[in-house]
């Protein structure tokens, strides 16, 4: 595994354990999209051949998100934009992302945690901006019905919190 | 099974951030936790829920002269997103529910336009290259959604319906124009004449003879201006600022002048916005003012003999409506000016002013002529100056027109919206300012593409 020096470096393998105690090999140059585990590799000096544990991603779960960071893999790095930090932010997702996740909720849910976590700040923000698509234009009742959430108010505590955002409903 | 509740805080955020208000409070309405999540102390939530609609106001602060800024530091230092937010929706939905409480004194909503008016900016989209400024399309979208919107642009404060003018003076409406009435005009606050400046012209006053006869009552009055004022559209305390309504008024009557001979000017809280011509546009770099470059506009004047009258002859007692009276255009001028460094310019007699100014940009000084004139006719030359009025906000422009080898006429004006913005407006009179001398209303405007145009053509 660490035995490919005199070769290209974006073809070194490395090795994933994840939660579940699956081993996963994958090319460095995929798996560093993650910023944890690029990170990672450079504190343990990138040589080592020693598998990376994942404590916190199964299986399933990072087979997705390492086919991501395939597709993704010559992406030009997450710049700090601060333009577009202040203005209105767009959840128009492209078309290969779309069908990617077209999942259901709990592997999107799962998507978004281990994204987090692992820090691909691009995947995180993809699957936000499809948790937002799934909210956008919603009522609340339909907002309930598609994440599940159940109604804690009082028909009265209701009614005060519909009058309270009135201010916002378009016109 | 991870669900949304599931999701850290930090996550729901981004979640959060690319909604607006609507979908923001929708998403509150479901649960307690929800309702809690999206409490207006939740300021990151609020200001990303704020820049969907409006444009980030620390732009247009920092683009803001440092006395103007230093103004403004208070504000800027209590500001909360989601109070600022819900009050300009609040504002909005007055006007487009046609409510006719917040309606009947709209001092609230108007001044939260205003409000979103000055934190207008604007930024260039960069893939389809065109400026715009959220702010300014959500102004205008109420204008265009709402029921008879204009009704707030003037007038309101004696009927909301009423179908006369933005200059309130009149106690009481079923009486005529009077000048005796014309004293009590103070009323109008000037929150209320730059909403109307900056919006332009409205249908209602366009339709109304009483609207034109209220903005020549103020224009031509001799009392309204003088030595005090320096002959322009300025407060008769010295103090260099600007007098509002007269300000009003001349906008009012060179927008009909504009429309009757067909030239489209800058008009709307768009043109009125600082930049409004990108700075790109000026190669020198001293050029704050954005002097160098095409000018074009125009003056109005009455006919004399109706202006002594309505001035002179006209006893308080009596009543006298200039409605009626003809008001005639000069021809459309065309100027070419020049940023000046000359020392004869600083110290020419004509182009000084003992009143105070803005000191965060220097004073400039311009000559030019008037180009375009048909061979045959005498040249008109032009020189005048560019300051910051007190405050840091507006622009006051002064241009002396000469020819026939002598100097004739002041122009005193005030750019309304701020540095490189739309138009200047303001009074000319004859320089040497006699008494009983004919005054009257003028505008000029930059004109981008021509001067773009006059800069390819230039051989330098």
């Amino acid at each position: 595994m660490a035995s490919s020096s005199t070769n290209e470096p974006a073809k070194q393998i490395i090795l994933l354990t994840t939660s579940d105690n699956a081993d996963m090999r994958v090319e460095r140059e995929v798996a560093e999209r993650s910023i944890l585990i690029k990170n990672l590799l450079e504190d343990l000096g990138g040589e080592s051949g020693e598998a990376i544990p994942i404590p916190n991603v199964n299986e399933a779960v990072m087979k997705k998100v390492l086919e991501w960071c395939e597709q993704h893999r010559k992406d030009p790095p997450a710049s700090q934009d601060d333009d577009s930090d202040s203005r209105k932010k767009s959840t128009d997702i492209d078309e290969w992302d779309q069908k990617f996740m077209q999942v259901d909720q709990e592997m999107l849910f799962e998507i978004i945690l281990a994204a987090n976590y692992l820090d691909i700040k691009a995947l995180l923000d993809v699957g936000c901006k499809t948790v937002a698509n799934m909210i956008k234009g919603k009522s609340p009742d339909e907002i309930r019905k598609t994440f599940n959430i159940q109604n804690d108010f009082t028909p009265e505590e209701e009614d005060q919190i519909r009058r309270e955002n009135e201010w916002a409903e378009d016109r | 099974m991870a669900t949304l509740a599931e999701l850290t805080p930090e996550i729901l955020d981004i979640v959060l951030s690319y909604l607006g208000p609507q979908d923001i409070t929708r998403f509150g309405r479901t649960s307690q936790g929800a309702n809690a999540f999206i409490r207006p102390s939740n300021q990151l939530l609020w200001r990303s829920a704020f820049l969907h609609i409006f444009d980030d106001p620390k732009v247009a602060w920092e683009l803001l002269q440092p006395v103007a800024r230093a103004a403004n530091r208070a504000r800027e230092s209590v500001w909360d997103w989601h109070y600022e937010l819900k009050r300009r929706c609040t504002a909005r939905n007055a006007v487009c529910d046609g409510d006719t409480t917040a309606l009947t004194d709209p001092t609230g909503v108007v001044t939260t336009f205003l409000d979103i008016f000055e934190t207008a900016s604007y930024r260039t989209d960069p893939i389809l290259m065109r400026r715009s400024s959220l702010n300014v399309d959500f102004l205008n979208n109420i204008f265009e959604v709402a029921p008879r919107p204009e009704r707030i642009v003037h007038d309101y404060h004696r009927d909301i319906d009423s179908a006369s003018l933005p200059l309130h003076f009149m106690a009481d409406s079923s009486r005529p124009l009077t000048r005796a009435n014309l004293w009590r005009r103070t009323l109008v606050p000037d929150w209320a004449s730059k909403f109307h400046i900056f919006y332009g012209a409205t249908k209602r006053e366009g339709d109304s003879v009483r609207a034109k006869a209220a903005a020549r009552a103020l224009v031509y009055d001799w009392s309204v201006t003088g030595p005090a004022s320096d002959y322009g559209p300025l407060k008769q305390d010295q103090s260099g600022t600007v007098n509002w309504q007269v300000l009003e008024a001349i906008t009012s009557l060179m927008n009909r002048i504009f429309d009757t001979i067909g030239l489209t000017i800058p008009m709307g809280f768009k043109s009125h916005i600082p930049y409004y011509v990108s700075r790109q546009t000026f190669r020198n770099k001293d050029d704050w003012a954005g002097i160098t470059g095409s000018w074009v506009g125009t003056y109005a004047f009455l006919d004399y003999r109706a202006l002594v009258h309505y001035n002179f002859a006209n006893h308080l007692e009596y009543s006298m409506d200039l409605g009626a009276d003809q008001e005639a255009c000069g021809d459309v001028m065309r100027l070419k000016l020049e940023l000046s460094n000359d020392e004869d310019l600083r110290n020419d007699r004509k182009l000084i002013t003992r009143m105070p100014s803005c000191t965060d940009l220097p004073t400039l000084y311009f000559s030019g002529s008037s180009s375009g004139r048909p061979i045959g006719r005498p040249s008109i030359l032009v020189r005048g100056c560019a300051s910051l009025v007190p405050g840091g906000k507006q622009v006051r422009w002064r241009f002396i027109i000469s020819y026939a080898g002598a100097d004739q006429w002041q122009l005193e004006g005030i750019q309304p919206g701020g540095i490189c913005s739309g138009a200047v407006y303001g009074l000319w009179s004859h320089v040497e300012h006699e008494e009983h001398g004919p005054v009257g209303p003028f505008c000029y405007y930059f004109d981008s593409a021509a001067s773009i145009r006059g800069h390819c053509l230039d051989p330098e």
